[in-house]
């Protein structure tokens, strides 16, 4: 049996210091939803599977364990290694429908639409989807000035991942306040956050 | 010149060493060894255990010695160390009929199949003070205990149960799902049974005592009937599921009371007998009795029954039944709370001056 | 037997508990002034002794962090002292008193006086997070009232005060509306405090133990004293000066010195009476003698 072949079965490590990397990693998530739009330096594991990639390795090996119901989008959900990974390290349950999962893990092509995601109750709104969105070399040109809770005014949002549909998902997704899912920018090494809260507005192209 | 109260660490520090001292006792006299007290005090052991949340009869027994007795301090060191212990999973449900009772006694029935078994118990002794023990004064027993050959002990709930006389262990859709666990899951109300019955196991003996004292008075009347008190060692096994079979892990020994009470029927359904249902670790059969007779109290909305008294209310009793939490939020009004005074003393004041301008 | 060790993990807390405090922590700061209920677990302290700000301390800190807490606005009350060396000890992170030096402030009944800035965060400990508890005790009433945002049990409450002693009689926990959405219980700082919650630079976190909830209110968030028109929110203000450092426009603590009625009035925020003094050369609420 060749060593690429039994890869699957042996998963790579996860954090080289599981306390200690858990915890500067919670913090960057944490500053992120408290600083919507802002980004923070994020330190993941030293292999994590290419199809996660650190960051998100980073966040998933923080945040996901047998607690908790996680669906991974489009390739994510058929790469065998991120599930042997992900399930050797942090136990989550994978489910196969979006609605059922508490942390949605997807790149901008396979992120389903908000509104069939996890947006909790009236009087338990934190029963909601926190999606983790792959950011990594997204090249769109979208930009966006935001407002809302953690903002001191306004703030501009660069947001290479958002496609022409996701303006107006994500004005409903903060109309349905206090329901309504949170999302994570998640790149290489970094970490930004649009809690639900965050009110996004177009930006003119070209405007500084 | 006035300087402000300070030292809070020096004063700490004293206060360990004095609360140190004073627990060690007469300190030509011999230290208390754990394992005397997991010996000789295996009831206040089994309580801390028990509201612990944790069966560790050593642990349980440094915890007493180290709280010098006093219980609530013990079930908290408890409790505070058994919360950061790894969870690897759920054991399968203990068989509590195939139990070999060391003790094993029904009111309901006169006998049975496997007989009444009055094991060790303080019914029926004479509350008298005994002579200063000598340490050997532990007095013979006339015939053994019960064997291996004991026949079976069949419970009476099951007995009951075959005639449809008494409802099933389980209604259909009853809490068919795997239970939750009110310590790592966030509790809400309205609870499962099957969480009612944990907090109720974790809560504190005295406050179910009084609240199922409080239902035989008048106040959520139930009409229990002890249909079986046992105790007795069950065995512990975990299914393994990479295995396949059910590991066995140890025995613990535990108090079971099936508590009936009244019946339910009417016109469509045939009566039945409903039941109660309390558990404890080790020998404590007063904290099982009052948990059987709540749990059956707390179900009056099942059966349509009035509900009007504290010991039928849920949010109530689960939500002032925890010992750790009661003790800690009665007792954290011994911190100072002079800020939030010294506001209140304020608005009198103002109120006052307030009062006696209009009177003036 | 007797020398089995009991083994506690660093920080205390297991990482499954810190995860899911970590969870419930994001879902409190995502929906600001939202109580999320959480799996409270015991900590090495009794209930109503800061058990929901342990925890979330516990599922925030780390070594680079550096602690401070008060009670009652002093960092050597004997609950501030306690829960601090838990720290130092099981966490290994640094301590001080200096509010600008901290950045994890854990607090009980007060925000320090020196004002917060951006990236500190401030945990305060909650003994009944449900503002609307005393006027409605049970909990799936409550619950239901928050998803209508039906708050006018609240303002029945305050208008009966105003009526029966011409004031709102609420000095402290005084009920703040969050982001124009949440009724939230400021936790007992008196309502002097309030107005400092309003559009703070920190992140604010809120943890109740015994009752299982954590909260939050993100930085620059609205936190509006609820009030009337006609009787609109007032805090209260202090005339004099602190007897020691002779600072205005901060909290006093009242301090008897005699019995024959003598009073003194000073800062009941010790780090900030202390650099007051410094400054100006005087005495200061800690005194010149060093802690032990």
């Amino acid at each position: 049996m060749s060593t690429a072949a039994r890869t699957p079965t042996i998963p790579a490590p996860g954090f080289a210091d599981p306390t200690r990397d858990a915890q500067r990693a919670f913090r960057a998530v944490l500053d992120a939803l408290a600083h919507p739009t802002r980004s923070y330096p994020l330190g993941g594991p030293a292999q994590p599977p290419p199809a996660l990639g650190r960051g998100l390795g980073a966040v998933a090996l923080t945040l996901l364990d047998e607690g908790c119901a996680t669906w991974l989008a489009g390739p994510l959900g058929t790469d065998a290694e991120t599930a042997t990974w992900l399930a050797f390290h942090t136990g989550t349950r994978l489910v196969t429908d979006p609605a059922d999962a508490q942390f949605v893990v997807a790149d901008p092509a396979s992120l389903p639409p908000l509104a069939r995601l996890r947006c909790g109750t009236d009087e338990a709104p934190h029963h909601s989807a926190t999606v983790l969105l792959d950011v990594r070399g997204a090249t769109g040109t979208a930009r966006f000035s935001a407002t809302g809770p953690g903002i001191d005014g306004t703030a501009d949002l660069t947001a290479p991942w958002a496609d022409a549909g996701f303006l107006p998902q994500w004005t409903a997704n903060t109309a349905a306040f206090p329901r309504g899912v949170d999302l994570l920018l998640v790149g290489e090494d970094t970490v930004a956050a649009l809690p639900r809260t965050t009110r996004l507005h177009p930006r003119p192209e070209g405007e500084a | 010149m006035y300087v402000a109260v300070k030292g809070g660490e020096r004063a700490i520090a004293n206060a360990h060493a004095l609360l140190a001292e004073q627990g060690r006792g007469h300190p030509e006299l011999p230290a208390i060894d754990p394992a005397q007290v997991e010996g000789q005090l295996g009831v206040l052991v089994s309580r801390v255990m028990t509201e612990g949340s944790l069966y560790d009869p050593a642990l349980a027994a440094r915890a007493v010695l180290q709280a010098q007795g006093d219980v609530l301090e013990a079930v908290t060191l408890m409790r505070s160390y058994r919360t950061t212990l790894p969870r690897f999973g759920y054991t399968c449900a203990v068989d509590t009929a195939g139990l070999a009772p060391q003790r094993r006694i029904s009111a309901t029935f006169k006998d049975l199949p496997g007989g009444q078994q009055l094991g060790a118990t303080f019914d029926y002794t004479h509350r008298l003070f005994s002579t200063p023990s000598s340490g050997a004064d532990v007095p013979d027993r006339h015939d053994g205990s019960p064997d291996a050959d004991d026949p079976a002990m069949p419970r009476v709930a099951d007995l009951l149960g075959v005639g449809a006389l008494i409802e099933p262990d389980a209604r259909p859709g009853q809490d068919a799902a795997e239970p939750g666990d009110l310590t790592r899951e966030p509790s809400v109300f309205p609870m499962s049974r099957a969480e009612r019955l944990q907090a109720l196991a974790r809560s504190d003996e005295g406050f179910l005592l009084g609240l199922a004292y409080s239902s035989q008075r008048g106040f959520g009347t139930t009409h229990p009937f002890a249909g079986e008190v046992r105790v007795g060692e069950v065995e512990v096994e975990f299914d393994a599921p990479e295995l396949g079979f059910a590991v066995p892990l140890g025995r613990i020994e535990v108090t079971e009371c099936q508590m009936v009470n009244q019946f339910t029927g009417s016109a469509e359904t045939p009566a039945q007998f409903t039941r109660g249902y309390g558990l404890a670790f080790g020998r404590s059969e007063r904290k099982a009795m009052s948990m059987s007779i709540v749990d059956r109290a707390l179900r009056g909305a099942e059966f349509d029954e009035r509900v009007a008294s504290p010991v039928q209310d849920e949010e109530f009793v689960i939500s002032h039944g925890d010992n750790v939490a009661a003790t800690g939020f009665v007792e954290h009004l011994k911190l100072p709370h002079y800020v939030d005074f010294q506001a209140e003393l304020m608005l009198v004041r103002k109120l006052n001056a307030e009062f006696e301008e209009a009177h003036a | 037997m007797s020398a089995r060790q009991a083994v506690y993990n660093i920080g205390y807390l297991d990482e499954q508990t810190k995860r899911m405090i970590r969870r419930a922590l994001l879902k409190a700061v995502a929906i600001p002034g939202f109580q999320v209920p959480f799996a409270s677990r015991e900590v090495p302290m009794p209930r109503g002794w800061g058990t929901g700000g342990v925890q979330v301390t516990a599922a925030v800190i780390g070594e680079d962090d550096v602690l401070k807490v008060i009670d009652q606005g002093a960092d050597d009350t004997t609950n501030a002292v306690s829960i601090r060396s838990f720290f130092a000890s099981v966490a290994r992170v640094a301590t001080t008193t200096r509010t600008d030096e901290a950045t994890i402030i854990q607090t009980r009944h007060r925000i320090p006086e020196t004002p917060l800035s951006e990236g500190q965060v401030l945990v305060y400990q909650v003994p009944i997070p449900e503002p609307l508890r005393f006027l409605e005790p049970r909990e799936t009433e409550t619950r239901r009232l928050h998803a209508l945002e039906e708050y006018g049990l609240m303002f029945v409450k305050l208008y009966e005060d105003i009526a029966r002693f011409g004031h709102i009689a609420k000095t402290y926990d005084y009920p703040v509306l969050v982001g124009g959405r949440y009724l939230m219980s400021p936790s007992p700082i008196p309502s002097f405090d309030n107005p400092k919650m309003h559009r703070n630079p920190a992140l604010q976190l809120f943890g109740a133990g015994r009752e299982k909830r954590i909260y939050a209110v993100p930085p620059f968030t609205s936190v509006e004293s609820l009030g009337f028109e006609d009787f609109p929110f007032e805090p209260q203000r202090f005339d004099e000066p602190c007897a020691l450092c002779g600072s205005t426009g901060g909290y006093l603590d009242e301090v008897i010195t005699d019995d024959a009625g003598g009073s003194m009035f000073v800062c009941s925020d010790t780090d900030h009476c202390e650099r007051t003094a410094t400054r100006s050369g005087t005495e200061s609420a800690t005194g010149t003698e060093a802690i032990a």
